[in-house]
């Protein structure tokens, strides 16, 4: 079974944002209002009831002036998921197009796959005790329909289909881009992790997108993850007393003091 | 637009002036990213600020906000100097040949013909020299010094590139890439598009800004073919069909002028001599003799020689029985509007602020955050006895008299405050159905009407609006009952059939009329060609007729049709929806074969719309009707004007002269044949062009509230994000749109954010001469100061979309703009005034 | 409705929507058992256009209907992917079309109709802070004697104009009437014919604006 994904290419992104709508709509989630703190991107990050975002940045130089770019951000899929290693309950699981699926019914609201995510991805939803994520629309793509984000795009800046596929035409538009103006244009989620079912095409270095240029998941969540795996049956009502909570908040400082580099962020 | 959206894909550049496309129309970004990939085609986007449009177009260049035709006028020039136009084009479907009255001038701001007591223009010089016979006199060789082209030259000489940039504010660098990289469209195998929204008409210049655009575009070669036109991306769903069925005071649906309380209005066959081209003094008196005057055909008149069928049948669609040849069809039913008087939204509202008006009704509209001087505008509607709001929300407008409405930022003692129970209205608010809890068509920015079907129930007790309208006339009717009063006629008389045979209303019954029928049979009118002006049709807005036709035994309503297919391959989709005028998706389609009418422009075959075949048959139900126009689109001009006719190279068929007009000749404008720039009223600076700051020919309302530069030294500008549409009652009342943009904010440059110690995020208070209002700093690099004239003047840009009710919230940005408006449209100039911006 | 089920699965993709074989080339039968809550079945498309920007957008409305086609609830509303102006797409706005109607709440996600739609007419009396509803025939009948009073005791039936003569002017300037732009054409034209054969000559909509 190939893997289905989807290719997002930021040069033709208006970030008029449907497909952080649409996602809502089909996901059946719920608006979380939050005030306006002087940039479009209202949401600083994903949350429990927000699968997508799209992140704007400005920035400028002497030889571009002003840029202004924006990049559709939600879980990337990947190949070898470190949510799907540490979830203690096997709440993850990968479906056989690619796309790694959450089930609440398994999920018991710890979090471990919080900080375990190199792109920070799978967020606590308060409302049910349980986390949640973007699911690549699974159950849309099962009938036969695309993901509500790719359904949506007005511009045609997201694409749905086999990865391999997608590949290809990423190759061939970073190849125009770079003779059009764009000498740093490159593909994002090749190559990073060992390859992720979401794929970008990107003007300008990764780091110009806030994505992390060399994600990787910090050791110690393995190790931790090896250890917990053989007893997780009996561990958990432990961990839910006190080593989940050192744990999480363990992330938490180490996050803090600028621990960005185990978060998987540059 | 003269083109449609899908058409964007046809084009070789886009010119995006006055327009944020990307956030305000989204989808004509698909055609031109598209157009693009496919054709190379460059997109250029001028504006004050860096947008999510600029940040995908290939050349982004900034201008202050009202020096448009400025910038424009620089391109005209450039154009002209450099031979960039599209001569063959140019020679024979504008009226560039056409010689001009010696008496036309201009002076110093000034047109010949200013009435300085009267504040307004003589317009008899701006016209054609005619012959003998009534006939323009022409120089095809375009070297007569009255020649329209060389009058053009010389009005625009001194739009040169430093003048106009020390206007505009433009780097000289970027100005000069954009007048290469867009008068490139010249070349005969290229088109290039200008999309423009409101951004460019609400000025003081408003009209002048669009007539600048047409001048570029008919020099250019850019009219009636694919990928070129200028596209006015209209602002809501059916704006278009609104105005298709005369919203507004100064028409009647089918675009005719709304008859006055003038002589000249005083019967049918005055209104018809008035109204119609050319028959000003032709020898009639009653529409018999008109009618074979028609038959004839006379000079200068165009396609609106056939007003009359127009007229009448929209006089028979509305009073049926009672219109009679015997009473000018009930003529005098009609409304006659003062003539001395402007009846338009500001006026309206001055009116009502001064206790003139009594009742208003509001349908799905919201002045106390859209309206110009919104301050103004609500303490008018305190004045009214009674106010009829009728909308899916309690917007603003419905609750403007809660004590939440009357909440301000600052105490300002020019600023009114008041209390419910000091507020007299009497407020009727009526639930609407949303746009798919019921049924009908609407206009789209590219004239396709399209059909709705209804998908959900209306909520609680809601109703659509027809079933509003259909159930008030009934009860309206049933108060005036079998009046007698003359006064009284045209409620007693008004055809209102629109139930069904439970007592419903029925919108295919409404569609009938509106698109017109045989008064016989009750069939469809096949096409507006086949209007009478007898009685024996009833059609209530001609542009619409042919939209209903009858087949296989049952009337097909077009805009139901959803077949996607698209032969041509240029995106014309006819079966898909229906567009005005008879199926036309391109209008001045004739301007895309050259003059002969068969022969493609050179390198641009797969763009020829319509050609002129020796051998079809202009009626295929008569083998002798040899000779007719065909092609992918259905041609916008007379089917059987042959090359043995002199209007065989005249595409533009609503004009008299049938051509496209650099120079818009007699009473075409209020404020001159060819654009000029002046200054916004509030402005940084004064005017270097020439000697008139203000555009002499506009109404100052409000000459105490016009604000100064010492007081208020930074241009504010007003616009809308994707997140929210208009008012945002329809978007701020929805959770998924309110989280996106959830706070009234006001973007600001860096370094202007400096001089005010303004940081990102914190609420500042922005004032005019006319209000302040609270909202949250967006500090941005997308906004620079400009260099005008040598000062550096700042502009900073609102969202006006915010209002007190809904989950996103905010002060309505409209408390700040102006009450003054165009001299031809009276479009309040919202887009550039004078204010200062302070930390809360 | 004039668009069936069998075409609402052709044009989404799906060919039969039981079998979930689809056009993509790939059988998802496997993946589907693990997801929840399937909304891509039994439901009933019906083709609408954007009420928001002039661009024309096709939009769908998908909902739950019962065995006689009545109108249960809403599911979702996603662009129209035939509509060859919008081919499927929707921006935010359209997008959040489902909101016009329904919500889910926040805190609970529970879909609620939106609580801002105004459900029932309502009356506002001259100097009262508050809201009154009312029904419909209530409210119709006042909204008639208020026009009929205003435009009987204003109306202008005829006027001497500059040339000394008489003309019918039959207008009032006592009422007024604004916008109409968010109406279909239908709407439009019928509140156009009942203002102008009112004598209504303040009639506006936000095209001038």
């Amino acid at each position: 079974m190939a893997n289905m994904t989807n290719l997002y290419d930021v040069s033709k992104c208006t970030a008029c944002r449907g497909c952080q709508v649409a996602c809502k709509d089909w996901n059946q989630l719920p608006a979380v209002i939050e005030p306006f703190k002087g940039n479009y991107q209202t949401h600083e990050d994903t949350n429990g009831d927000t699968y997508t975002i799209v992140k704007f940045l400005e920035m400028e130089d002497a030889y571009s002036g002003v840029q202004w770019n924006f990049i559709k951000y939600q879980c990337m899929h990947c190949f070898d998921p470190a949510c799907l290693k540490v979830c203690p309950r096997g709440a993850y699981t990968k479906t056989d197009t690619g796309a790694t699926v959450h089930d609440p019914d398994r999920c018991i609201g710890c979090q471990y796959c919080t900080y375990a995510c190199p792109f920070q991805i799978p967020k606590y939803r308060k409302r049910e005790d349980k986390v949640s994520k973007c699911t690549l629309c699974a159950d849309r793509t099962a009938e036969g329909l695309q993901p509500a984000c790719a359904r949506t795009c007005p511009t045609g800046a997201l694409k749905f289909g086999d990865r391999e596929e997608l590949l290809q035409i990423a190759e061939e538009r970073v190849k125009y881009l770079r003779a059009s103006g764009f000498p740093n244009a490159t593909i994002y989620g090749k190559l990073e992790l060992g390859g992720l079912n979401k794929l970008y095409v990107l003007t300008d270095t990764p780091d110009k997108f806030d994505l992390p240029v060399n994600p990787h998941i910090p050791k110690n969540i393995t190790a931790w993850q090896n250890i917990i795996q053989p007893y997780f049956g009996w561990l958990i009502p432990l961990a839910l007393a006190g080593s989940a909570f050192s744990f999480v908040s363990t992330r938490v400082l180490a996050n803090k003091h600028g621990g960005h580099e185990e978060g998987g962020h540059e | 637009m003269t083109n449609h959206i899908v058409d964007l894909k046809n084009t070789d550049c886009a010119l995006i002036m006055g327009s944020n496309a990307a956030e305000n129309h989204p989808i004509s970004m698909r055609w031109l990213l598209k157009a693009r990939d496919t054709r190379g085609a460059k997109i250029i986007h001028v504006d004050p600020r860096y947008t999510r449009t600029s940040a995908r177009a290939d050349l982004y260049t900034p201008l202050r906000s009202g020096t448009d035709i400025a910038f424009l006028g620089g391109m005209i020039k450039y154009i002209i100097d450099n031979e960039l136009y599209h001569r063959d084009y140019v020679v024979n479907y504008t009226n560039a040949s056409y010689l001009i009255k010696d008496e036309f001038d201009f002076h110093d701001g000034l047109f010949s013909g200013w009435d300085k007591e009267n504040k307004k223009y003589d317009v008899s010089s701006w016209d054609y020299q005619a012959d003998a016979n009534g006939l323009p006199l022409t120089d095809p060789s375009l070297q007569n010094p009255r020649c329209v082209f060389q009058l053009m030259k010389k009005h625009y000489e001194r739009y040169d590139i430093d003048t106009v940039c020390k206007i505009t504010g433009t780097p000289k660098n970027k100005y000069l890439e954009v007048l290469k990289t867009f008068c490139a469209t010249g070349a005969p195998d290229k088109t290039g598009t200008i999309l423009y929204a409101m951004g460019i008409t609400q000025h003081t210049v408003g009209a002048q800004n669009i007539r600048a655009f047409a001048i570029v575009q008919l020099l250019l070669g850019n009219m009636g073919r694919p990928g070129g036109g200028i596209n006015a991306l209209r602002g809501e769903n059916n704006v278009q069909g609104a105005t298709d069925m005369a919203l507004l005071f100064h028409i009647i649906p089918g675009y005719v002028d709304s008859p006055m309380n003038t002589a000249d209005n005083k019967d049918l066959i005055s209104f018809i001599r008035k109204v119609t081209p050319g028959a000003a003094k032709l020898p009639f008196t009653n529409l018999a003799e008109f009618r074979e005057l028609v038959k004839a055909g006379f000079p200068n008149s165009g396609w609106k020689i056939h007003t009359s069928k127009w007229v009448v049948s929209m006089l028979k669609a509305w009073y049926g029985k009672a219109a009679t040849p015997g009473n000018d069809f009930a003529y005098h039913y009609l409304p006659k509007r003062d003539e001395k008087k402007n009846y338009s939204h500001i006026a309206m509202f001055e009116a009502m602020h001064r206790g003139e008006i009594e009742g208003l009704f509001v349908n799905g509209s919201n002045p106390v955050v859209g309206g110009p001087n919104s301050n103004k505008e609500q303490e008018a509607l305190t004045k009214l006895k009674w106010m009829v709001s009728i909308d899916l929300w309690a917007n603003e407008t419905a609750e403007f008299w809660t004590h939440q409405a009357w909440d301000r930022p600052v105490k300002n003692p020019d600023v009114p405050r008041m209390t419910p129970a000091e507020i007299g209205t009497e407020v009727f608010f009526l639930p609407a159905a949303a746009v798919y809890e019921k049924e009908g068509t609407a206009a789209q920015t590219g004239r396709w009407v399209q059909y709705r079907w209804k998908g959900a129930e209306p909520v609680g007790d809601s109703k659509s609006d027809l079933w509003i309208y259909n159930e008030l006339v009934k009860k309206i009717k049933q108060k005036y009952g079998a009046s007698k009063r003359k006064e009284d006629e045209p409620i007693v008389n008004m055809t209102w059939d629109y139930d069904d045979e439970h007592g419903h209303d029925d919108i295919m019954k409404v569609a009938l009329e509106l698109c017109g029928y045989n008064v016989a049979d009750g069939k469809p009118v096949e096409g507006f060609a086949k209007l009478a002006d007898d009685g024996s049709t009833a059609c209530g807005c001609w542009v619409y007729c042919g939209a209903m036709t009858f087949k296989d035994g049952k009337n097909i309503y077009k805009p139901q049709l959803r077949k996607k297919d698209d032969p041509s391959g240029l995106g014309i989709h006819p079966e898909w929806g229906w567009a005005w005028p008879m199926n036309r998706r391109i209008v001045y389609n004739r301007c895309s074969v050259q003059p002969d009418g068969v022969t493609p422009w050179p390198g641009d075959a797969k763009r020829q719309l319509v050609k002129w075949d020796p051998l079809a048959l202009a009626d295929p139900k008569n083998p002798t009707s040899l000779g007719s126009w065909v092609g992918v689109d259905v041609p916008d001009f007379i089917k059987t004007t042959g090359p043995d006719k002199a209007a065989f190279t005249s595409p533009f068929i609503m004009r008299p002269e049938g051509k496209g007009c650099l120079f818009a000749a007699k009473n075409s404008l209020k404020d001159g044949p060819f654009p000029e720039h002046y200054e916004p009223w509030e402005s940084p600076t004064v005017n270097i062009m020439n000697k008139q700051n203000l555009n002499p020919a506009v109404k100052v309302w409000e000459p105490d509230k016009q604000g100064t530069r010492d007081k208020y030294p930074i241009i504010g500008t007003t616009y809308r994000v994707v997140e929210h549409w208009q008012t945002g009652a329809l978007t701020r009342n929805l959770p998924w749109l309110a989280e996106l943009m959830p706070d009234m904010m006001v973007e600001l440059s860096e370094e202007l954010a400096k001089e005010k110690g303004i940081k990102n995020g914190h609420n500042v208070v922005i004032s005019t001469s006319r209000g302040d209002v609270k909202a949250v700093a967006c500090v941005t690099k997308r906004f620079k100061p400009f260099n005008i004239n040598g000062q550096y003047i700042h502009q900073i840009g609102l969202l006006w979309q915010f209002g007190f009710k809904g989950y996103a919230t905010g002060d309505p940005a409209n408390r700040l703009t102006p009450h003054i408006g165009d001299a031809n449209a009276m479009c309040p100039e919202y887009k550039a005034w004078l204010c200062d911006i302070r930390r809360a | 409705m004039r668009v069936t089920r069998r075409q609402f699965l052709k044009v989404t993709g799906a060919t039969a929507a039981s079998l979930a074989v689809v056009d993509l080339g790939f059988d998802m039968t496997a993946t589907a058992s693990a997801i929840k809550g399937v909304r891509t079945r039994n439901v009933t498309p019906t083709p609408t256009v954007c009420p928001y920007c002039a661009s024309g957008c096709g939009l769908m409305v998908y909902s739950e209907r019962d065995a006689a086609g009545r109108f249960v609830k809403l599911l979702s509303v996603q662009g129209d992917p035939d509509n060859p102006i919008n081919q499927g797409g929707a921006c935010s706005k359209g997008a959040a079309m489902f909101n016009l109607r329904e919500i889910y709440e926040e805190g609970t996600g529970k879909q609620v109709i939106n609580p801002k739609r105004v459900q029932k007419p309502m009356y506002r009396a001259p100097g009262s802070d508050k809201w009154e509803e009312k029904d419909w025939d209530w409210m119709l009948d006042k909204i008639a004697d208020r026009i009929k009073e205003t435009r009987d005791s204003s109306f202008i039936h005829k006027e001497k104009i500059a040339d000394g003569s008489e003309i019918i002017v039959n207008r009032t300037e006592k009422i007024a009437s604004l916008g109409g732009s968010g109406l279909d054409n239908e709407e439009a034209y019928v509140l156009s014919k009942m203002m102008r054969s009112l004598g209504v000559v303040y009639l506006e909509t936000q095209a001038r604006i």
